[in-house]
């Protein structure tokens, strides 16, 4: 890992800090990225990134971007080599390049480590060039981990996100809600996203900022407020940055709107959150008597081995006489409970509440392979561990 | 993840809610068991016996924002009434008597045309304001409501506080939903002048193309014949277990859930004809879900003021009427209005009604129990819609072991 120490010079005006401010960044360690595959085969299509550009509402284009990416990424991890960038290239511009390569992260779903490296690089140059997001993003990322960096390094993050406090600047106001977040101080952390909102209410950020307080609103609870938070979240943000905004305003709605909630879960399922398949699952079985959809969005929380899928799964197959199908299911969750004990509670509870179906399984199969009682005995004898947990 | 206090409780197939029992009616004993461990029925009890909980004929004795007598139809024809006070008069000759009675009584019911329609023009005005300040459809309005009980729930079950009001009263919810009959006018109007004078026979023979709150007791008690015989469709009645289970709205076969909506007038015969052809059952089962909810919220409102409420909660025997025949908690050939016009046929409604709400709001965070309405019984579940909470309906003969232990 490599770690940045911040050297800030600028004065405490407003007006200097974009203009003069300068950061000296020494890598305290760099290192060479062993077999680093060559730039065009891992840089998206155009289209893609074209894409992005615009959502971002950039004035950059592919063909003035691609080489500066490619030769950056060539340069990572040899500090003696200066990467060149264009002189017509501001702050906002590389900081533009840094969001694109955040945003195809998002979508892809998937991280790559070079590119990962590379979003730091724009994103110390940004911060070197007098970008205040930039500064801001890299003090804060010092002092998420403070044992890792050293006491000076802390102390200069601090006294930078200290200025950029008193400036107002956005983006440290919303990185200081999410820091006393992390510490569980959410009384702190809504002022801080109030704060945020009186200065800029109708981005992308803005709609994180709702998400975020939206479930804290949920915790007080004030769930007309958390709905209003939400709602403002999905109409600001695209869907892959507020996934949770989604889920949460589909839990406020089950009650209420079934329909609307199904709706919802489903953007957020669409989004890969997992939580959602077994609700999604539930919701189709129970409410909306749609075996065959349930059994889709179960299987799906099957291959993340979600326990409550695997008693969904079973139930509908249940409902839909798939017996053979049903059996397999309990004969998985026989083997996932004896490797994973942690899991066993739910599992004696579902065996329990589904005796009488399980006997009909057995009714309609010649080897059920089901020996509860004996299981039941042997698991007794042995409690879980913390061990043996899946860790998921 | 993040631990909310929502939890997605519902919809899990895992977990079995626990569920009030049914209230016995087959001896006072066994009412007696049934006051015992039914702390809600209990309440009710007492809140009808201190007269906390009243039935009141005059709508200014009533509690205000609860009734809302004037988009209601009227309980006694006044022909007796009127011929009766011809015959006492001294002033009009024996000779006219005959011809007077038949005048006045025309009269009375022109008269009663007359303000019914004005009343539903002011209804309609007033529904207009609601839905102008809140800025949607009645209908939308209604599902809001709802979700700002659901919310409500949820919120006082946390904090341990008692139902507070919402954005409005019963009585504004209740035009808000009765707000529709207004649409009958032009029709109305147009068969009036084609047919003049006899357009109260033809609203005898077709008593439903008349405004609700136009309706004499004899089309009253037409619709409310047709409206019960609909009971059978009621998801309930197909299962064979005391106590009804979960069903939702989309388990409920598509006739029965238009024979439903028709019965309860929430769909036109053109509309439910055009779904059931293009084979549209979401927007059936959505109505379904609606009436279900409306019928939910009207039911949260009344039980909301008569345990919570500090003074008198009064309701006009013209909304205990109204309250009945829209749980169907009546039996084929019950003439409602005249049990509500007599002393122990409106002790009959009401304990009905009590019962009913003491199997369905037991346990809920609404009589102060741990639970909100949709944990007790899940999400829009229609497997308790309009079921009397009894194995059998209150009749006159089990009403006297109910009448006994309130009186001992």
């Amino acid at each position: 890992m490599r770690s940045s120490l911040l050297r800030f010079e600028g004065t405490n005006s407003r007006s200097s800090m974009n203009s003069k401010a300068s950061l000296c960044f020494k890598r305290l360690a760099s290192f060479k990225l062993p077999n680093r595959p060559p730039f065009h085969e891992v840089f998206p299509q155009k289209t893609l990134v074209n894409r992005i550009l615009f959502e971002l509402d950039s004035k950059l284009t592919f063909p003035k971007l691609y080489p500066v990416y490619e030769s950056i990424y060539n340069n990572l991890g040899h500090s003696d080599r200066e990467n060149a960038l264009p002189k017509s290239f501001t702050a906002s511009d590389v900081m533009i390049m840094k969001k694109v390569l955040e945003k195809l992260r998002h979508r892809t779903k998937s991280t790559n480590r070079n590119f990962i490296a590379l979003e730091n690089e724009l994103l110390e140059k940004a911060a070197e060039m007098g970008d205040n997001d930039a500064i801001g993003l890299l003090a804060y990322s010092v002092l998420k981990n403070p044992q890792k960096n050293s006491a000076e390094d802390v102390a200069h993050a601090k006294s930078l996100i200290k200025q950029l406090y008193q400036m107002n600047h956005s983006l440290t106001l919303k990185l200081t809600g999410d820091f006393a977040w992390r510490s569980d101080d959410f009384t702190n952390a809504e002022s801080y996203y109030k704060r945020f909102l009186e200065f800029e209410n109708d981005t992308f950020r803005a709609g994180e900022v709702y998400g975020q307080l939206g479930i804290l609103y949920l915790r007080k609870p004030d769930l007309k407020e958390a709905e209003r938070c939400f709602l403002s979240s999905i109409s600001l943000a695209p869907r892959e940055n507020v996934v949770k905004s989604y889920y949460h305003l589909a839990q406020l709605y089950m009650e209420s709107y079934p329909l609307k909630a199904r709706s919802l879960m489903e953007s957020a399922a669409a989004e890969g959150f997992k939580e959602s398949f077994q609700l999604l699952g539930f919701l189709e079985m129970n409410y909306f008597q749609n075996y065959a959809k349930s059994q889709q969005w179960f299987k799906l929380g099957m291959e993340l081995f979600e326990v409550d899928c695997y008693i969904g799964y079973f139930d509908s197959c249940v409902k839909m006489q798939k017996w053979h199908l049903a059996k397999k299911c309990l004969e998985t969750m026989h083997l996932l409970v004896q490797k994973n004990t942690a899991q066993y509670p739910a599992y004696e509870t579902f065996l329990k509440s589904r005796e009488d179906k399980i006997e009909a399984l057995k009714l309609h199969s010649t080897n059920p392979h089901i020996e509860v009682s004996k299981y039941a005995t042997q698991m007794r004898g042995s409690p879980a561990t913390k061990r043996n947990t899946w860790g998921l | 993840m993040m631990h909310c206090p929502i939890w997605a409780r519902a919809c899990s197939s895992a977990r079995t809610p626990g569920v009030p029992a049914l209230i016995s009616l087959r001896d006072a004993r066994l009412f007696q068991e049934s006051l015992s461990a039914n702390s809600t029925l209990a309440t009710f009890k007492d809140a009808y016996q201190t007269g906390k909980f009243r039935v009141v004929e005059d709508e200014d004795k009533a509690s205000a924002g609860l009734n809302s007598n004037r988009s209601l139809p009227m309980l006694q024809f006044p022909k007796y009434r009127i011929f009766e006070e011809v015959a006492k008069d001294a002033k009009i000759g024996e000779w006219r008597k005959p011809v007077t009675k038949w005048a006045r009584l025309a009269k009375a019911v022109l008269k009663m045309y007359m303000v019914g329609l004005k009343n539903n023009w002011y209804i309609r005005k007033s529904a207009k304001k609601v839905t102008t300040k809140f800025g949607t459809t009645p209908e939308q309005f209604a599902a809001e409501l709802y979700k700002d009980m659901t919310f409500q729930e949820i919120e006082h079950r946390i904090k341990g506080l008692r139902p507070a009001p919402l954005r409005i009263n019963r009585s504004e919810f209740q035009e808000l939903h009765r707000q529709k009959e207004f649409w009958k006018i032009p029709a109305f109007f147009a068969l009036y002048v084609v047919f003049e004078e006899f357009l109260p026979l033809i609203c005898y023979l077709l008593p439903s193309i008349v405004p609700w709150n136009c309706l004499t007791p004899g089309g009253f008690k037409k619709l409310s014949d047709l409206r019960v015989s609909s009971k059978s469709l009621l998801p309930f009645k197909s299962q064979d277990k005391l106590v009804p289970a979960y069903a939702s709205p989309y388990s409920v076969p598509l006739d029965n859930v238009i024979g439903l909506l028709r019965s309860h007038r929430m769909i036109s015969r053109w509309k439910a004809a055009v779904y059931r052809v293009s084979g549209n059952r979401t927007q059936l089962c959505e109505l379904l879900t609606q009436l279900s909810q409306n019928l939910t919220l009207d039911d949260w409102f009344l039980v909301s003021q008569v345990v919570n409420a500090d003074g008198i909660v009064a309701i006009t025997d013209r909304e205990l009427v109204n309250a009945v025949l829209e749980r169907q908690l009546y039996f084929k050939g019950e003439d409602l209005n005249a049990l509500a016009s007599t002393e122990i046929g409106r002790r009959l409604l009401v304990w009905r009604l009590l019962i009913y709400w003491s199997f369905r709001f037991h346990g809920t965070t609404v009589t102060g129990g741990p639970k909100t309405f949709s944990e007790t019984w899940g999400v829009n579940n229609v497997g308790i819609m309009n079921f009397p909470g009894s194995t059998q309906l209150l009749d006159f003969n089990t009403l006297k072991n109910v009448v006994d232990q309130c009186c001992t």
